[in-house]
């Protein structure tokens, strides 16, 4: 093999490396969520920040409320029935509860639980406990699929 | 197409109108259920076969039950029969609800006929080891007519390192064995975590509520300890293969769910001593479900509680476990709860007891 030749066939695999690579490297279409309503990623980063820092401070307040046995009178805790925020379907709700009798929201559903089996007393739907609440167990549920209205218990 | 299964007794309730309150059998809040309540059973027999070891379960229904009610089957001779309560988690006066459901199973347990030789109880009595939890648990208590041989929970352990539970309740120190009509009882002290309060200089009273909170990071895993393993070897050493076996543990006897500590990390070591016994049963708590496994001939059955039900984790699936029980209703007082009836000679009965379909009489 003379020199150019050599030269040629060095620059052939060095593309083919560079293509590999490239292939490698593109994104599998199956492990990127499938959003229906695609929006353009770009945000002010500023924004990106604090949206980060206020859901992360309240999944922390979450938590600690979750695991708070004066949330109610009797000394039960949500983690007792529902630990890591399991069977909780948070991803299920609006649905029918039969304890209501009717379609509630899931921050309905926290103050049922806190009112009955914790015996205490409901907040008000919206307030910073509820709403921490339902941080902590929609960060615990990550991943599961939308299925309003699926029934349970 | 999506199709979801809905069993036929909560298609009853939904289609009937809501009646809030506290029906005469004790369901909370939700007076619809009473209509169902006695209308199915669930009724779970185990028979395994001290010669191979096969279990077969057997879902019957209420006429079977009726025509062969556990309790009034006629008994073999050389058979001992004990009932099992776990878990009560009793709060002390703050908490009736805990109290109402012991005693549901402790009128259940008097009322067997013939009456058990005696009965076990799982551990988790109490739910912050206090000796005022500890006293209104004893008071309940009191109130069941058998012997009571008892296994320590993690919440009997943690406040005073189980001083209290030992004294009051084991009273022969842990682990225990006994022969019964041919049959050779176990009882372990399954609660054993890693030192977690020492280097970080806990209170006892903080020791406590990290180790009664079933998924704190801090917790290390269950582990018998080599002491209790050689224990285990020389108390077994004198048995031949074929004496019947019951071993009792609080939590799972293998590697169920580490994050929940449903597990015993030297489950394997255990397993290599029972192995050589053809029939053998451990029997846990600690779940607060009804969940059974095999390894070898080893049967392993988990049991429901009297005071919450836990969720099944997502390892149930993929250890191919058995013995799922039905998604229970928080706002019915005795849903997913109850307690277990056993038949132990030539083979095993089993009876998971278990409120959801037949709540108890209040």
């Amino acid at each position: 093999m003379n020199r150019g030749s050599a030269y040629w066939l060095l620059v052939l695999l060095c593309f083919g490396a560079f293509v590999t690579a490239g292939i490698a490297a593109a994104p599998d279409p199956a492990a990127v969520p499938q959003r229906k309503h695609l929006q353009n990623p770009q945000l002010d980063p500023k924004l990106v920040q604090r949206s980060d820092e206020e859901i992360r401070r309240l999944i922390k307040r979450g938590d600690e409320l979750w695991h708070d046995r004066n949330l109610g009178t009797n000394g039960m805790a949500c983690n007792m029935c529902h630990p890591d925020a399991t069977v909780t379907h948070p991803e299920t709700f609006p649905k029918f509860k039969s304890q209501l009798g009717r379609v509630i929201t899931v921050q309905e559903m926290v103050n049922w639980c806190i009112q009955v089996p914790l015996q205490g007393k409901a907040f008000p739907l919206g307030n910073a406990e509820l709403t921490a609440l339902e941080a902590y167990m929609n960060d615990q549920n990550k991943g599961q699929v939308m299925e309003i209205g699926l029934p349970s218990p | 197409m999506k199709r979801t299964w809905v069993p036929w007794n909560q298609l009853l309730t939904e289609s009937l109108p809501a009646a809030l309150g506290v029906s005469a059998h004790g369901h909370l809040f939700d007076a619809r259920a009473d209509l169902m309540a006695r209308r199915v059973t669930r009724r779970g027999f185990l028979k395994a076969t001290a010669l191979t070891g096969a279990t077969v379960v057997v879902a019957s229904t209420i006429d079977s039950v009726l025509t062969l009610p556990y309790s009034q089957a006629a008994a073999q001779p050389g058979t001992v029969r004990f009932a099992l309560i776990a878990d009560s988690h009793t709060m002390g006066s703050k908490n009736p609800r805990m109290r109402t459901r012991l005693e549901a199973a402790i009128k259940e347990v008097n009322a067997l006929t013939p009456p058990p030789d005696w009965v076990i109880y799982m551990g988790d009595a109490v739910h912050d080891g206090s000796v005022e939890q500890f006293k209104y648990f004893e008071e309940i208590m009191a109130g069941l007519k058998p012997k009571v041989y008892y296994i320590p929970g993690e919440h009997d352990w943690y406040l005073d390192m189980g001083d209290y539970y030992q004294k009051h309740f084991i009273k022969t120190g842990i682990p225990w064995s006994f022969d019964d009509k041919g049959v050779h009882v176990v009882g372990l002290n399954g609660i054993l975590y890693p030192d977690f309060w020492t280097s970080r200089k806990l209170s006892p009273q903080e020791r406590m509520d990290i180790a009664g909170t079933l998924n704190h990071p801090m917790l290390g895993p269950f582990t018998l300890g080599r002491s209790q393993l050689d224990w285990l070897e020389r108390d077994l050493s004198t048995y031949k293969n074929d004496t019947p076996l019951i071993v009792f543990t609080h939590p799972p006897l293998y590697h169920y769910y580490r994050p929940w500590n449903f597990w015993t990390e030297d489950a394997d070591d255990v397993h290599a001593l029972l192995k050589r016994f053809t029939s053998v049963h451990v029997l846990h708590g600690h779940v607060h479900q009804t969940v059974q496994h095999q390894v070898g001939r080893i049967q392993i059955l988990g049991h429901v509680s009297t005071s919450w039900p836990h969720p099944y984790p997502p390892t149930f699936q993929e250890l191919k476990l058995k013995g799922q029980m039905p998604r229970s209703d928080p706002g019915k007082l005795f849903d997913g709860l109850g307690w277990a009836n056993y038949e132990v000679g030539a083979g095993i009965k089993h009876e998971d007891v278990l409120w959801t379909l037949r709540p108890p009489m209040a």
